[in-house]
């Protein structure tokens, strides 16, 4: 211990000794530390921190963890429940203490009741009354929603508020307890406040509040889910009993699933939904880390990037390494020393590593304020509506330790053992001239700048071709132009609006648009371009079998001149017109897509088809057109284009929503605010979900996407800057090393010029190296990104080639400055200098 | 072969400006062998590093084969340097990651000879200074005579008129002086021109003119018995 203590002091004393040494190596492992730090902070967040609610690792998902704040009207599913099925597994189960179900809104307007206009639309969990006591948790004020809470529907309109929104609302008053807020215009009472770090049980989200499950119906307004078999719209969390697992608990469930089936739960399904849901399966998974549907998006990106994040480090301590080879020429003659006076060589190596791995830490240090930055830097990057439980915990802060103490290892390895080979006789003779002999060789240095160059290679490979990818998914012919259109997503159902009002006001919102300053023609639709919904059903055509999964199409309903503002040409046929109303014959525009697979090598113009459900079976639809395929959702940004059918808006019974599409004349996002002015015009209670420009909609689409090219090209350009130094450094030793040899060469003729080039061919030499390894290596490892890339291949020669070139531009860059000062040798003091 | 007039070095220093060459003139004659000595800090090594042409701070006149030195841009007289003269280091300078044949190359690789030519060249300066048997070496595996064998081999390849040596037998064994001095001697007598810088009186009977330096000023030549030290002091 006494010998630690002592190693530690002497090796702070070197680093003080050579404040430049010290700098330089705390400064690049900072960058390679806190890039890593940075990432692992938020894979903490998203994927390990536990949710801080009571014995988190008792807590079990039902269903999709990842699926969170999905509505589904039909078939019943088994990744979110309807409320019914939700019953069925909470009661009958016999593997769980309780299982509480929620469910999220995004767009609850909230008005204090103090004459001021509605706050900002805010995040509620609509939770069941045994939420809170399922997740073991306590009120940090007031009361905590319960059972009497969450009875008959729109019985008990009270609410709890999160505590980081009690904070920034009313200041952790507690006077706000028992007084009305008015949420979507319908009165609550705050009964309590939830517990400090407790954001919901969905991680990513910023949720405000909290309301029982049965007042869904002031909430998502005009819908009653709460009896609805059909409409699955709720996440499950259990807590397992002492001695249960997931597994068991899987097993459980679906023998109460089937059982329901089979009971009165099944007997208020139809027979097609009752076929069609005997096969699905329930699955549970640990849910100590709560629900997050980013966490599906931004898995494998966050991995993929602590795997890039890990190389730059690589590459970092590469830099450190060389600079204490280097270093420990100087010092061959204080090794010597220690040696000659009976230090072990074991001892004079704890000696170094020591001195390694306190660069480490002070490295580690450095790198974790660095990684306050860079996480602020990640979530601004992520979506800035993104909330992550980022605070530094305890694994974030054994990560920065473990990963500072091994990287002091990995760099120091290297040139402790170096040092140790010193012969202690010539060292003592001639220190300086050892120097220089083993300076000028300085083998170790090269072979890990190739390896640096190998790593580098590595990173902007993967940089690339995910900025390519990218380039290439957000320039991709659509099948329409995107940079003329604004989409607005409106909510009449919520407003109360009836089916065949929601007609008439789409028309009216049509007509107010048109004469919209900046706006050139207007449509509507239900789905619409990127709006977030969707919908399909399988249909009937005729001479066309298979099962209802063969038979599926996707659907919108469109209003006049749809596919004309939009911008989807109509390549046969017409599209759907103002007289395609309530009373013509129903009639569909159909995509190529449709075409091809529902009506191969026939012109599909005047044909007849079917919609496979109740209501629509006696309801034939006529083809009047064919549509160019077109990408309009989420989806199908990566994938090919699937059948669809366009029905008029006007002829469908039941339209669920509007969406406006509205083409600007000039640039769309200048015309938002007046298109949202004239639709606040058209009816002041309206819920507009949202209004923004299309581009904008896809760019959300591909966050992760976008997320994934940008900071992979951030860590590319610092695992570049990092290797330019490393190789900047190594050459400048290098020289330095040579400065007889090149003096030598100077008297006996060679021209500056030719200096030059000796030091630039090696330079190079040491980069061909690096690319000859790295070039195998790239191409093997860049196959785990093939699941991201999109129109071009893990082994895209452009991207390669790119990368092979800026490593060479960056090569001679670095090697030019050493270069020319070997250049400026002058032969008579090199000369001397022996 | 080579006139200095009134050639003078000097280096700025904190603590003024110190002389290293004062007025040297000095005439050098084609199939001379002349041995400069004098004191350490006389000049010696100045002066030889201006005959190689390897400085270029000197003020004076600087005449090779009747070509103006003093008027020549930097890159001339490495031109110059290149093609008329060679230099024996009392270090060798060899350079340690080049074998014996690469090492003799080296000075041919900077002219613009063809690889073809260049190998026979070498070969030619193997065989005449009996190292073929040696020439896959590295210069850490020869002894100390035998690298500045390789040295003068390397020195003399591209038959220079003017061989500067410096200190050529400083780091070798008596025997292997004596050796070395008989090369120079040989080589003198096939034409080359000798210029070499020793403290050794032995070293200096090989040469055919001595001369003395102090200080920066020639004050005694053997070919000039009439240059007094204390007239050179005046000056």
């Amino acid at each position: 211990m006494t010998g630690l203590l002592q190693d530690i002091r002497y090796a702070l004393r070197q680093l003080r000794k050579s404040p430049g040494f010290t700098a330089v190596a705390v400064l690049t492992l900072a960058l390679g530390i806190g890039a890593n730090t940075s990432i692992f902070t938020v894979v903490n967040g998203l994927l390990l921190k536990m949710l801080p609610v009571k014995e988190p690792q008792r807590l079990a998902v039902v269903g999709d963890p990842t699926r969170v704040g999905g509505r589904s009207n039909g078939t019943p599913r088994a990744d979110i429940f309807s409320y019914p099925l939700y019953k069925e597994l909470r009661d009958q189960n016999s593997v769980f203490d309780g299982v509480c179900a929620a469910a999220t809104d995004h767009h609850i307007e909230v008005d204090f009741g103090q004459g001021q206009l509605p706050d900002e639309k805010i995040t509620g969990r609509m939770v069941s009354g045994n939420y809170f006591s399922v997740l073991g948790l306590q009120p940090a004020a007031g009361r905590l929603i319960s059972h009497t809470d969450d009875t008959a529907e729109e019985a008990n309109p009270v609410l709890v508020l999160g505590y980081e929104y009690w904070l920034r609302k009313f200041s952790l008053s507690p006077s706000i307890i028992g007084k009305d807020i008015r949420l979507n215009g319908f009165p609550f009472t705050v009964i309590g406040v939830a517990p400090a770090g407790f954001d919901g049980d969905v991680v990513g989200e910023r949720t405000a509040l909290f309301v029982p499950l049965s007042m869904q119906p002031e909430i998502v307004r005009g819908r009653h889910w709460r009896n609805a078999v059909n409409t699955s719209w709720l996440s499950l969390i259990g807590r397992l009993k002492p001695s249960a697992t997931p597994g068991q608990a899987e097993a459980n469930l679906n023998v109460v699933f089937q059982q329901a089936v089979r009971g009165s739960y099944g007997a208020a399904l139809s027979s097609d939904d009752r076929k069609a849901i005997q096969d699905i399966h329930i699955n549970v998974s640990p849910g100590g880390s709560g629900l997050s549907e980013l966490r599906s998006d931004y898995r494998i990106p966050l991995l993929l990037l602590m795997g890039i994040v890990g190389l730059v480090l690589l590459i970092a301590c590469v830099n450190v390494a060389n600079l204490l080879l280097a270093r420990a020429r100087v010092r061959n003659k204080e090794i010597a020393i220690r040696l000659a006076i009976g230090a072990n060589r074991n001892r004079v190596l704890q000696q170094l590593l020591t001195e390694s791995a306190l660069l480490g830490l002070l490295g580690g240090m450095a790198g974790s304020v660095l990684a306050i930055w860079g996480v602020r830097l990640l979530v601004g990057i992520l979506g800035s509506d993104t909330i992550l439980p980022l605070s530094p915990d305890w694994r974030v802060l054994a990560f920065t330790v473990t990963v500072s103490l091994l990287t002091g290892i990995a760099f120091g390895l290297v040139p402790a053992l170096q040092t140790m080979k010193v012969r202690v006789s010539p060292a003592l003779k001639d220190a300086n001239r050892a120097t220089r002999e083993a300076g000028s060789k300085f083998a170790w240095g090269k072979s890990l700048i190739a390896g640096q160059v190998a790593l580098s290679l590595l990173v902007l490979f993967a940089a690339g071709l995910l900025v390519r990818s990218l380039q290439k998914l957000i320039t991709q012919d659509f099948g329409y132009t995107r940079d003329h259109l604004i989409i607005a997503r409106l909510d009449p159902t919520a407003a109360g609006y009836s089916r065949e009002g929601m007609k008439l006001l789409a028309q009216q919102l049509i007509n107010r648009l048109v004469g919209t300053p900046g706006v050139r023609t207007v449509a509507y639709s239900a789905n619409g371009l990127f709006a977030g919904t969707e919908s399909g059903e399988a249909i009937i055509v005729p001479g066309f079998t298979g099962t209802p999964q063969d038979r599926a199409a996707m659907e919108d309903y469109v209003g006049p001149d749809y596919f004309e503002v939009v911008g989807i040409p109509i390549l046969a046929g017409r599209g759907i017109e103002a007289q395609d109303a309530g009373t013509s014959a129903r009639v569909a525009v159909v995509n190529e897509a449709m075409v091809k697979y529902f009506f191969a090598g026939q012109d599909p113009v005047g044909h007849q088809f079917r919609i496979d459900d109740q209501d629509w079976l006696d309801k034939p639809i006529t083809i009047v057109g064919v549509s160019r395929d077109a990408k309009v959702y989420e989806g199908s940004i990566r994938e090919a284009v699937k059948p669809r059918y366009y029905l008029a808006f006007q002829q469908v019974p039941e339209p669920f929503q509007i969406v406006i599409e509205a083409q600007t004349s000039g640039e769309p996002s200048g015309a938002v605010a007046s298109v949202l002015s004239q639709i606040r015009a058209t009816d002041p209670h309206l819920p507009i979900p949202f209004v923004k420009t299309l581009d904008s909609l896809v760019f959300e689409r591909a966050g992760d996407q976008i997320a994934l090219a940008k900071l992979s090209s951030f860590f590319g350009g610092l695992a570049l800057l990092l290797t330019c130094i490393g190789l900047y450094g190594v050459m400048s030793y290098t020289v330095a090393g040579r400065t007889r040899e090149v003096g030598v060469r100077m008297a006996l003729g060679a021209r500056r010029s030719d200096v030059m080039e000796l030091v630039l061919r090696e330079a190079m030499l040491l980069v061909a190296i690096g690319l000859v390894i790295g070039i195998p290596l790239a191409l093997a490892s860049t196959r785990l990104l093939h699941s991201f890339l999109f129109g071009l291949k893990s082994s895209d020669p452009l991207s390669l080639i790119a990368v092979i070139l800026l490593l060479g531009l960056v090569a001679a860059i670095a090697g030019f400055i050493p270069a020319r000062r070997a250049a400026r040798i002058d032969p008579m003091v090199a000369l001397r200098y022996e | 072969m080579i006139q200095l007039k009134n050639l003078e070095r000097s280096y700025k220093s904190p603590a003024g400006q110190f002389w290293v060459l004062r007025r040297v003139n000095l005439e050098i004659r084609e199939g001379e062998f002349i041995t400069i000595m004098g004191p350490s800090g006389a000049g010696k090594s100045s002066l030889l590093n201006v005959l190689a042409l390897l400085d270029d701070g000197w003020q004076g006149e600087f005449w090779f084969r009747e070509q103006a030195v003093h008027e020549m841009k930097r890159k001339q007289r490495g031109e110059l340097a290149k093609k008329n003269i060679g230099m024996v280091f009392q270090s060798y300078h060899l350079l340690d990651d080049l074998t014996v044949r690469e090492n003799i190359d080296l000075p041919l690789s900077y002219k613009d000879i063809p690889h073809s030519q260049r190998q026979g060249m070498v070969a030619d300066t193997l065989d005449r200074f009996q190292m073929v048997a040696k020439k896959d070496l590295f210069p850490s595996q020869l002894s100390g005579g035998q690298q500045q064998l390789v040295g003068i081999a390397r020195a003399v390849i591209h038959k220079p008129a003017l061989l500067l040596a410096d200190e050529p037998t400083g780091n070798l064994h008596s025997s292997h002086a004596k050796e070395i001095m008989e090369l120079f001697r040989g080589l003198n007598q096939q034409g080359t021109t000798i210029v070499q810088v020793t403290h050794s009186d032995a070293n200096a009977a090989y040469g055919s003119r001595t001369i003395q330096l102090r200080d920066g000023w020639v004050v005694s030549d053997t070919a000039n018995p009439e240059l007094q030290p204390q007239e050179a002091v005046k000056q």
